[in-house]
């Protein structure tokens, strides 16, 4: 299962959960087949209707679930039709170490 | 291990939490808790009079299957009455196609989409999970 995580940055260590998810600066993809992350730049940031240009793009590269910190009301129906799964990220959880480790157990 | 049961899909979830006896013969003499998808098959088979067929296939599961569901339903209903037991909604292995689901151990919420089997909190692997209330 392929999920995509909203983050602040490419690094593992100090990147935090980043609660806007068309607007997020990085994207992180976990592979629950092996626990592999890899990590994506926002490309659409200049754009508008970031929202949809990102989910398109995932949808498109078979992403399972998304998980950040809000999804707008534009996006949901589209990831809805989709059958992608949305996750809103515990509200104690800060860092993205924190989440991937939970998703890994 | 047992088979994993398929989730059972419902329009909306009951409007009540429960109901309790009232009255000369009412005691608190315990709850039976009715799971969402046994009051889906109530309200469809004695409220909108669907045949079980067309009600089983609304919920996604074969019609014996729906009648089962059925039964157990009745048979809890048929008890609480009798017995004087409170009647309280329980989430069982139902899914709301466009409903928001809240994991009580992490706090995270998620959608579960009809093409997800699985019925836990996908951040902890719970399985203390209820739909939120819209």
């Amino acid at each position: 299962m392929i999920s995509v995580i909203s983050c602040t940055s490419n690094n593992l260590d100090d990147s935090k959960l980043d609660k806007r998810f068309g607007r997020a600066q990085w994207f992180c993809l976990h592979n629950s087949a092996d626990n592999s992350v890899q990590f994506e730049k926002n490309r659409f940031l200049d754009e508008e209707n970031i929202g949809l240009l990102v989910i398109e793009e995932f949808i498109k590269r078979k992403a399972d679930r998304i998980i950040s910190g809000d999804f707008g009301a534009k996006v949901q129906p589209v990831l809805h039709e989709n059958n992608v799964q949305m996750v809103i990220f515990p509200p104690d959880f800060i860092m993205l170490s924190e989440l991937l480790d939970k998703l890994n157990s | 291990m047992p088979r994993q049961k398929r989730l059972r899909k419902i329009v909306a979830p009951p409007e009540f939490s429960g109901y309790k006896p009232f009255g000369k013969g009412a005691r608190s003499s315990g709850e039976v808790k009715l799971l969402y998808e046994e009051y889906e098959a109530i309200k469809l088979a004695d409220y909108d009079m669907m045949y079980h067929g067309e009600a089983a296939e609304l919920m996604g599961v074969s019609r014996p299957t729906f009648a089962r569901i059925y039964e157990s339903a009745r048979q809890k209903v048929a008890k609480a009455f009798v017995e004087s037991k409170t009647l309280q909604t329980s989430y069982g292995s139902a899914w709301l196609e466009k409903g928001w689901f809240g994991c009580s151990v992490c706090k995270s919420k998620f959608t579960l989409p009809s093409t997800h089997e699985s019925h836990i909190c996908p951040i902890c692997k719970s399985g203390n999970i209820g739909l939120i209330d819209n």
